[in-house]
C-alpha cells in the first residue's frame, strides 16, 4: 500500500474555513467600494431607462456597441469555469482539485451579467418576456436565450452538486449559519450510497455540461455569423468564438485565483503548479486563437471582396487600427512571450499575461462587433463610434458587481472545494499510482 | 435551531432586502411600463380634402390638402393645377410643419429696441403705431423715408401694396430678386418690350424643347417653380410620350445636383458663360448650322451694318468669328474644342433647342453681357418666340380694377441695400428674410438704427431678430391665396383658393393687414382700397378678367387636350357666361389658364426699334456708359461679349473660388426652422442639416488635408467664417460651392452662425445696376 | 394574392427629396434635435443616398432613393427574436411596434441599412402634434421602425372597397412617396398582375435590384439611367 500523503499533523484546512467565519475590515472596504460602482451603475441605468438608449454613443449604422461586446465577453468568460472544471475532472487531472469551485462560481456569476448586458441593450426591456410569449425560433437570439438558460441551469447544478459535501462539513462544524447550511446540505452525511450517487451525478453533469458550454458560445457567435454582413458572415465564427471564450475564461480564472490566493492566504492550496498548468493551457489557447484570427483575416484579405476589404482595412490601417493592433499585442505577443518561458509561468507571470489577455479579448469582441457595422454597403459611414459615459459606467458597474457577487460567495461558501482536497489527500495518490502502473508494460495487476 | 445575533442580522437583512427588492421591482416594473407606454389616440375627426396654393416660393403650386378634424395632416399636389400637376416639392410637403411650428408668432409683437424682450400687442394698437409713424413723415420726404421690401410673389396682395404706397406717396416698392432679371432685361433689349409698354415676363416653353443648354441654372434646386421644373425633367426623360428624350447639357463650374443629373456636365471656368455661349455660336456660324431663315429675315445686327448716321458697325458674325475662335474660347472657359463642336451640332440638330441662363438664381442673376450671349444662341437656333424656346410674353397677372399707374418696382439687391443704408424712418419687411441672409453682419447691425422696423413674418426668422414690430402673417393654408403664371412658365394662368382653416391664434393674412392699414391711414389712402376684406378684393380683381376671350377654367388633362384641339380649329368654348360665373368657376376648380397663350406661330417681328431681333440692341447702345468710346470699341461693349469677373483679393493668397448658390430647402426665403427641410438640405452630405457647409472637390480636399465633415475656415479678403466641409469627389478642383442658408438664427433651434455674406465680394452689373454675381476668391484651411 | 412592389426610375429622379418629406409627414416620423441629427440619428423611412463614382472630369454621382426594399426573402425577419417583424401574405414586411423589444438585431441584419431606431422618446414640440396623421401609430422610444409601404393606406382602401362590395382597383392604394414624386419617377402596384405598370416595368431591360446577389429578392426595382438621345455627330 502506498502510504498516504505526508500530512503534517498541523495541516487541517482551517484556512479554508476562515473566510466564512471571520471578516476583516479589508473586506468591508472592498465591498463598499464595489457597492459604490454598483450604485453608480444602477443610477446610470435608470437614467438610460428613463431617457432612452440615446444616452449611449450608438447611432446609425453602428447599432450595437459596448453592451453587445460586454455580452459576448461575459458569456465568453463563463467558459472558464464549467468547461475547465468539467474537462479536468473527466481527464482525472488531480491538480484541478483546488480550482474547480472558483472556476464554477465564475461561470454562474458571469452568465448573469452576460444576460444582463443584453437586457441593458434592449430598447424595451419591460417587453423582454415577449421572447417567451412570441418566440421566433429562427432567430439566433432565441437560440441564445435557450442555450444560455440551459447552460445557467446546468452550471448551477454543476456548482451545487460538489458543494453539498462542503455544506455538510460546514453544517457539522456548527460555527455559523448552521441552519442555512443544514437546509442546503440536503441531509448529506457521507454514506457510501450517498457518495456513489453524488459522484455519479457529478460525472454525468461533467459530461453533459461540455457540449452545452460549446453550444452556448457557438450560438452567441451565430448571432453575428447568421447575418449576411461582411466579416460577420463567416463559417469560422463558431469554433473561433469557443476558442476565444476558453482563452478569456482561463485568463479570468487565473486572475481570480491569484486574488483569492493573496487575500485568503491560500498559498498552500493554490500552488505554483496550478498556475503553471493553467499557464500552459493559456499558452495553447493563445496559439490556437492566433491561428484562427490569422486564418480569418488572411482569407478575407486574399479574397479581396470589396465590402469585406473596406472593413478589414478599417481594422488594419483605418480608424480601428489602434484597437486592432493593441488586441494583437495583448492577446498574442505579450502572453506568448511570457508563457512560453517556464521561468515566467509563475503566479505573477501568468497573472500579468492574463490581465493583458482579458483586456485584449474585450477589444477583440469590440473589433468583431463594431467595424462591420460602421461600414455598411449602401450608406455613408458616419465615422467612428465612441462609447458614451453611460456605457462606460455600466460596463464598470457590471464588472464591479460581478466581483462583489464573487466576493460575497467566498464569504458564504468555501471557494476551494474542501472535501475534494481531503479526498485528494487521502485517496488520490493511491488511485494515480494504480493508474500509472497500469500504463506501464507488465501483467495486469490483480487487485 | 440556534440563532445567534449574527444569524439574526443576516436573516433579517436578507428578509428586508429581499422584500424591498421585490416591492421595488414590482413597483418599478409598473412605473417602467407607464413610462414606456405610448400615448393613446383619441377620436381624430372627419377627413376632408381642400385645395390651396403654396407660397413657400414665388412659384405658387396648387395643393391638395388633407385635413382631419379641421387639422392639416398632409399636403400634396393638386393633380388639376397646370403648373405642378399633382407633384409638389419637399417645401410644400413640409407645410404642416410651418403651419404648426412652435416658433409661429400668433399675435402682434412689439418692442422698443431690438435688444428688448417682445411684448404682445393688439392689432389695433400695432396698426395704429405703424400708421402713426407713416403719417408723421412729411409728404415731400415719403419717397425715401419709408422703405418697403417685399419678397412676396406677384398677385393681388402685391397690387394692394402698390396701390397703398402710391396713394401714400412713395414711388418704389422693393422686391427681392427672382434671379431672372438679367436674362429678362437682356431679352428685353434684344427682342423688345411689349407693344403697349406694359410689363412683360420672360418665359420658356421647355415642355417642347429637345435640347436644353443650361448655363449654370440650378434647374433641379429651385429654378422657376420647382415642382414644374421637376415635372418637366420627368417629361424630358419620358420618351414614351413624345418619342424622344430631351437632352440636358449643363454648363457650369459647380458639380451641382443639376449637373449630376444632366446628360452631360460641361465644366467651365467660373464666370465664363458668355465665352462658352459665343464659342458655341462660333461653331454654328463657321459651320453654317444656324437658322439662316430666322437670322436673315428676323434679326438685325448679325452682319456688319451701317447706321443712319453713316457709322459703320461690326456685326455679331464678325465679332464672333474674330474674337471667339475655339482656341481662345478653350482658354477662357477650359472647355475642349471638340466638346464645343459636338454640343453646338447637337443643339441645332434637334428642333426645339433652347439655351437657359446664365445662372438665374436670386443671389447670382448673372450679368447682362452673359445673358446677351446666351440669348444670341437662342436667336441663332431660331427659337425666340417659337415652340420649345424663349419668349417675352405680356405679363397678364392679377390686377386691381382701375389700376393704371404702375409703381416702380426694383428687384436690385444693391438698390435695396442703399435705400436701407440711408436710414429711413420706417422699414417694412414682408417675406424678406432672404434680404437679411444676404446682408453681412455690418449691414445687419445698421438696421438697428432705423427707428421702426416692421415685419410680417409668420414665424421667428432673421427679420424678427432686427424688427421692433411684428404683424404676423399666416401661412397660405390659412388665408385666401392667389397665384399667377410664375416668371418662366409658358402659359397665362390665374388661380385662387379659399383658406383651408382659420388663421391660427391672432395671425392675419397680409392682404387683410394691408386693407386695415389703409383704413388706419388718412381717408385718401383708405378710399383707394375700398374693399372690406381680401376675398372681396380678389373677386373685384377677378371679375374684369371674365371679359377675356380665351382660356379655360382648370379641368382634367383629357378635357384640356380636347379643348386645345377645338381651339386650334378656331373654336373657343367659354366655360363661363358672366363675371360672377367666372368667379365661381375659378373658386371651385382653382383657377383659369390659357394653354394656348404660347405663340402658336414662331414670332417674326419684334417690338424693337428695328422691328427685328437685335444682336446689337439699340436701346442698350443708347444707355451704354461707354458713350465716350467709339467705333469698334463701342460696338464691342454693346454686342454680347465675355467680361472677366472682377474678383477681389490676390489669386495666390486666395487660390480657390467660392460660388454661392441656393439649395432647394433654403431657396428664396427662410425655411430654415423647419426640421424636415433641414434634414434634407443636401443630397450629398449625409443630409444631416442644422449646420452651414461648403462643398469642396476631392482633389482640393486631399491637397489641403481636409476630410469630409471637418470644420474649416473659409477666408476671403473680406473676412473669414467657419463652415463644415463636405467633400464631393467628382467636383472641379478650384471651385468651392457655398450654399446660402443654414441653421435658423432665431427660435427654438437657433444656432447663430456668421452668414456667408460676411465674406462675399459681389459684383454689380454696370448697366442694370443689379447684383450680377457673388463669386469670391477664398482660401480654406482646417479649423 | 397581390404582391406589392415599387419601381423607381433613376433616369427621371431629380433628387428633390419630396418623397422623403412626404413619407415623414404621412407617417409621423419624428425629427431629431440638431445635436441628435448631427450624430446621424435622423430617421428617414425613405432616404436619398448619393454614390459618387469616378474622379473629375469623368465624375458621376448617382442618386438613389432608398426605402425598405420589402424583400421576399428578408434577412431581418429571420432574426427578430419576438416575431415583431414579419412578412404579410401580400409581401409587405411589417413592423409590430407594440411587440418590438428594441434589441436592434433586425437593424444590424439588414444589408440595406434601411431600418431605424428610436433612441429617445420622439419629441414633438406642442403645436406640431396637431399635424399628426391618426392613421399611423406613434412609435414610443426604444423600438425599431421602417417603411411600411403606407400599409395604413392599403387598409383604408381595402375597407372602402369591401364597403362598396368591389375589388380593390389599381391606383387606389399608393404610398405617400410615390404619390408625391414631382417628375413621376416612382410607380407602385401589384407585381403579380401582368398588366400592371410595375409588373411591366419590372421586366424592362433597364430594371435591376440592389444587392441581388445576397438573395434577398427585393421588391423595389430600379430602372437604370438611359443613354441620351442619339446625337448625330458627324
Amino acid at each position: 500500500m502506498y502510504p498516504s500523503a505526508a500530512v503534517e499533523p498541523a495541516m487541517t484546512d482551517e484556512v479554508l474555513f476562515e473566510p466564512m467565519e471571520r471578516t476583516t475590515p479589508r473586506f468591508y472596504i472592498t465591498a463598499a467600494i464595489l457597492l459604490c460602482f454598483t450604485m453608480m451603475m444602477l443610477g446610470v441605468y435608470f437614467r438610460q431607462l428613463w431617457k432612452g438608449l440615446g444616452v449611449t454613443g450608438l447611432t446609425i449604422p453602428v447599432y450595437w456597441g459596448v453592451y453587445i461586446t460586454n455580452f459576448v465577453f461575459f458569456v465568453g468568460i463563463s467558459h472558464a469555469g464549467t468547461l475547465i472544471s468539467a474537462i479536468l475532472r473527466i481527464c482525472h487531472a488531480e491538480w484541478r482539485r483546488s480550482i474547480t469551485r472558483a472556476a464554477e462560481v465564475i461561470t454562474v456569476m458571469v452568465l448573469l451579467f452576460g444576460a444582463g448586458s443584453v437586457i441593458v441593450d434592449l430598447g424595451h426591456p419591460d417587453r423582454a418576456l415577449n421572447m417567451i410569449f412570441h418566440p421566433n425560433f429562427r432567430s439566433p437570439l432565441v437560440w441564445d436565450m435557450c442555450s444560455i438558460t440551459v447552460y445557467l441551469t446546468g452550471s448551477v447544478v454543476y456548482l451545487f452538486l460538489p458543494l453539498i459535501p462542503d455544506l455538510a462539513l460546514l453544517r457539522d462544524r456548527g460555527k455559523k449559519r448552521v441552519w442555512f447550511y443544514r437546509t442546503l446540505a440536503l441531509g448529506y452525511t457521507g454514506t457510501e450510497r450517498q457518495k456513489r450517487i453524488l459522484e455519479k451525478a457529478i460525472a454525468v453533469m461533467a459530461i453533459v455540461v461540455i457540449p452545452i458550454a460549446v453550444s452556448v458560445h457557438t450560438v452567441v457567435s451565430w448571432v453575428f455569423a447568421m447575418t449576411v454582413q461582411p466579416m460577420w458572415h463567416s463559417t469560422i465564427f463558431g469554433p473561433y468564438f469557443v476558442v476565444g471564450a476558453i482563452f478569456s475564461g482561463i485568463a479570468a480564472l487565473i486572475i481570480a485565483l491569484a486574488i483569492i490566493r493573496n487575500v485568503y492566504h491560500l498559498e498552500q492550496y493554490l500552488k505554483d503548479i496550478q498556475f503553471n498548468n493553467l499557464g500552459l493551457l493559456l499558452l495553447v489557447m493563445a496559439l490556437l486563437w492566433f491561428y484562427f484570427t490569422f486564418a480569418e483575416h488572411l482569407t478575407t484579405f486574399y479574397g479581396s471582396s470589396p465590402e469585406e476589404m473596406r472593413i478589414l482595412m478599417s481594422k488594419i490601417s483605418g480608424p480601428y487600427a489602434p484597437l486592432f493592433w493593441t488586441m494583437v499585442v495583448c492577446c498574442f505577443i505579450v502572453p506568448v512571450s511570457i508563457l512560453s518561458q517556464p521561468r515566467l509561468r509563475s503566479v505573477k507571470g501568468t497573472v500579468v499575461a492574463s490581465a493583458f489577455i482579458t483586456v485584449g479579448m474585450w477589444l477583440e469582441r469590440f473589433i468583431i462587433v463594431v467595424p462591420s457595422l460602421s461600414q455598411p454597403r449602401l450608406v455613408q459611414s458616419q465615422g467612428i463610434y465612441y462609447p458614451s459615459i453611460t456605457e462606460i459606467l455600466i460596463t464598470l458597474g457590471f464588472l464591479a458587481t460581478f466581483i462583489l457577487f464573487y466576493v460575497l460567495f467566498t464569504k458564504i461558501f468555501p471557494i476551494i472545494s474542501i472535501w475534494e482536497i481531503q479526498e485528494g489527500r487521502e485517496k488520490a495518490l493511491e488511485e494515480v499510482h494504480e493508474r500509472v502502473s497500469a500504463y506501464m508494460p507488465g501483467p495486469e495487476k490483480v487487485a | 435551531m440556534k440563532l445567534d445575533r449574527r444569524d439574526f442580522l443576516f436573516l433579517g437583512g436578507g428578509a428586508v432586502g429581499g422584500a424591498a427588492m421585490g416591492r421595488i421591482s414590482l413597483k418599478g416594473i409598473g412605473l417602467l411600463n407607464e413610462a414606456l407606454a405610448s400615448e393613446p389616440l383619441s377620436d381624430p375627426g372627419e377627413e376632408k380634402f381642400a385645395s390651396s396654393i403654396c407660397r413657400s416660393c414665388s412659384g405658387g403650386c396648387g395643393l391638395r390638402v388633407r385635413t382631419v378634424g379641421g387639422k392639416v395632416v398632409k399636403v400634396d399636389g393638386n393633380p388639376l393645377y397646370p403648373v405642378n400637376r399633382g407633384g409638389v416639392c419637399p417645401r410644400a410637403q413640409a407645410l404642416p410643419q410651418w403651419l404648426y411650428h412652435p416658433d409661429r408668432i400668433l399675435s402682434p409683437q412689439r418692442r422698443d429696441k431690438a435688444a428688448d424682450k417682445w411684448q404682445t400687442a393688439s392689432w389695433d394698437n400695432s396698426l395704429h403705431t405703424l400708421a402713426g409713424a407713416m403719417q408723421k413723415i412729411p409728404a415731400a420726404d415719403r419717397k425715401n423715408r419709408l422703405v418697403v421690401v417685399s419678397g412676396r410673389g406677384p398677385g393681388v396682395a402685391q397690387r394692394l401694396l402698390s396701390r397703398l404706397l402710391t396713394a401714400y406717396g412713395t414711388d418704389t416698392v422693393y422686391t427681392l430678386p427672382t434671379g431672372l432679371e438679367s436674362a429678362h432685361q437682356a431679352l428685353g433689349f434684344m427682342a423688345g418690350s411689349a407693344k403697349d409698354g406694359g410689363a412683360t415676363r420672360m418665359a420658356y416653353n421647355l415642355e417642347n424643347s429637345r435640347c436644353v443648354l443650361n448655363f449654370g441654372c440650378d434647374l433641379l434646386e429651385g429654378w422657376g417653380t420647382p415642382s414644374h421644373t421637376h415635372w418637366l425633367f420627368g417629361r424630358w426623360r419620358d420618351s414614351s410620350r413624345s418619342g424622344r428624350r430631351t437632352t440636358l447639357i449643363h454648363f457650369g463650374p459647380r458639380f451641382s445636383v443639376t449637373a449630376a443629373r444632366a446628360d452631360e456636365w460641361v465644366s467651365l471656368k467660373t464666370g465664363a458663360w458668355a465665352a462658352a455661349a459665343l464659342g458655341l455660336a462660333y461653331v454654328l456660324i463657321s459651320e453654317d448650322l444656324y437658322n439662316k431663315e430666322f437670322v436673315e429675315n428676323c434679326t438685325s445686327g448679325f452682319e456688319d451694318w451701317t447706321d443712319s448716321g453713316g457709322q459703320r458697325h461690326i456685326g455679331f458674325k464678325t465679332l464672333v468669328r474674330e474674337e471667339y475662335r475655339l482656341s481662345r474660347v478653350a482658354e477662357l472657359t477650359g472647355i475642349p474644342s471638340e466638346t464645343l463642336v459636338r454640343v453646338a451640332r447637337e443643339f441645332v440638330n434637334s428642333p426645339g433647342g433652347v439655351a437657359i441662363g446664365p445662372q438665374q438664381s436670386p443671389s447670382q442673376p448673372g450679368s447682362l453681357s452673359d445673358a446677351l450671349a446666351v440669348h444670341s444662341l437662342n436667336a441663332l437656333a431660331g427659337n425666340v418666340g417659337a415652340r420649345g424656346g424663349v419668349a417675352l410674353l405680356p405679363d397678364n397677372g392679377w390686377r386691381l380694377p382701375e389700376d393704371p399707374e404702375q409703381i416702380k418696382t426694383s428687384g436690385s439687391l444693391e438698390e435695396i441695400l442703399r435705400a436701407v443704408a440711408q436710414r429711413p424712418d420706417v422699414l417694412i419687411l414682408d417675406e424678406a428674410s432672404w434680404l437679411l441672409d444676404m446682408m453681412n453682419s455690418e449691414q445687419r447691425e445698421s438696421l438697428s438704427r432705423i427707428p421702426l422696423v416692421v415685419t410680417s413674418a409668420s414665424m421667428a426668422d432673421s427679420t424678427t431678430a432686427v424688427a421692433n414690430l411684428v404683424l404676423p402673417d399666416c401661412t397660405p393654408l390659412e388665408s385666401w391665396s392667389e397665384g399667377q403664371a410664375p416668371e418662366s412658365y409658358p402659359f397665362e394662368l390665374l388661380s385662387v383658393s379659399e383658406p383651408v382653416l382659420e388663421p391660427r391664434g391672432e395671425s392675419r393674412p397680409w392682404g387683410e393687414t394691408l386693407l386695415a392699414l389703409a383704413r388706419s391711414l388718412d381717408p385718401a389712402v383708405a378710399a383707394r382700397l375700398p374693399w372690406k376684406d381680401f376675398s372681396e378684393a380678389l373677386k373685384a380683381a377677378a371679375v374684369p378678367l371674365a371679359t377675356r376671350q380665351d382660356g379655360y377654367v382648370f379641368g382634367s388633362e383629357v378635357d384640356e387636350q380636347w379643348e386645345r384641339l377645338l381651339e386650334r380649329s378656331g373654336w373657343w368654348n367659354p366655360d363661363w357666361k358672366s363675371g360672377d360665373e367666372f368667379w365661381k368657376g375659378i373658386r371651385d376648380k382653382g383657377g383659369w389658364w390659357n394653354p394656348l397663350s404660347w405663340p402658336a406661330e414662331p414670332q417674326r417681328t419684334f417690338p424693337t426699334p428695328s422691328g427685328r431681333f437685335e444682336f446689337y440692341p439699340q436701346r442698350l447702345a443708347a444707355l451704354s456708359p461707354d458713350k465716350a468710346s467709339a467705333g469698334r470699341e463701342r460696338d464691342r461693349s454693346v454686342l454680347p461679349r465675355h467680361v472677366e469677373l472682377a474678383l477681389v483679393g490676390d489669386a495666390r493668397e486666395f487660390p480657390l473660388l467660392l460660388d454661392p448658390y441656393e439649395p432647394l430647402s433654403f431657396y428664396g426665403s427662410g425655411a430654415r426652422a423647419i426640421p424636415y427641410l433641414q434634414q434634407i438640405c443636401s443630397p450629398y452630405g449625409a443630409g444631416r442639416g442644422w449646420l452651414s457647409w461648403v462643398e469642396i472637390s476631392g482633389e482640393d480636399a486631399r491637397r489641403l488635408g481636409i476630410r469630409n465633415d471637418d470644420t474649416i475656415w473659409v477666408e476671403s479678403a473680406k473676412g473669414k467664417i467657419r463652415r463644415r466641409a463636405i467633400v464631393i469627389d467628382g467636383a472641379m478642383p478650384g471651385v468651392v460651392g457655398g450654399p446660402l442658408g443654414g441653421p435658423p438664427t432665431t427660435g427654438l433651434w437657433a444656432t447663430v452662425e456668421p452668414p456667408l455674406a460676411d465674406i462675399l465680394a459681389p459684383n454689380t452689373d454696370p448697366v442694370l445696376g443689379i447684383r450680377s454675381s457673388a463669386v469670391t476668391r477664398v482660401k480654406l484651411y482646417k479649423a | 394574392m397581390a404582391r406589392w412592389g415599387m419601381v423607381i426610375d433613376l433616369d427621371k429622379c431629380t433628387a428633390c427629396q419630396a418623397c422623403v418629406v412626404a413619407c415623414q409627414t404621412e407617417n409621423n416620423v419624428a425629427f431629431m434635435k440638431p445635436s441628435e441629427a448631427q450624430m446621424g440619428r435622423s430617421i428617414y423611412w425613405i432616404k436619398l443616398t448619393a454614390f459618387q463614382e469616378g474622379k473629375y472630369p469623368e465624375s458621376k454621382t448617382r442618386f438613389l432613393p432608398l426605402p425598405c426594399q420589402h424583400c421576399d426573402n428578408p434577412p431581418c425577419i429571420k432574426v427578430c427574436p419576438v416575431d415583431a417583424t414579419n412578412i404579410t401574405p401580400d409581401g409587405i414586411v411589417r413592423q409590430i411596434f407594440a411587440r418590438c423589444i428594441g434589441c436592434r438585431y433586425c437593424t444590424t441584419a439588414c444589408p440595406y441599412t434601411v431600418r431605424y431606431f428610436n433612441w429617445y422618446k420622439p419629441d414633438w414640440p406642442e403645436p406640431m402634434t396637431e399635424a399628426q396623421n391618426h392613421d399611423v401609430s406613434m412609435r414610443p422610444k426604444g423600438v425599431v421602425e421602417k417603411c411600411t409601404l403606407c400599409h395604413h393606406r392599403l387598409q383604408k382602401a381595402r375597407e372602402t372597397a369591401i364597403a362598396e362590395k368591389r375589388p380593390l382597383a389599381p391606383g387606389e392604394y399608393i404610398p405617400a412617396c410615390v404619390e408625391s414624386c414631382p417628375p413621376k419617377a416612382m410607380f407602385f402596384g401589384d407585381l403579380e398582375d401582368p398588366n400592371s405598370e410595375v409588373s411591366k416595368l419590372s421586366r424592362s431591360p433597364r430594371a435591376f435590384r440592389l444587392l441581388e446577389e445576397l438573395g434577398t429578392k427585393p421588391k423595389v426595382i430600379y430602372l437604370s439611367e438611359v443613354e441620351r438621345s442619339g446625337s448625330n455627330v458627324s
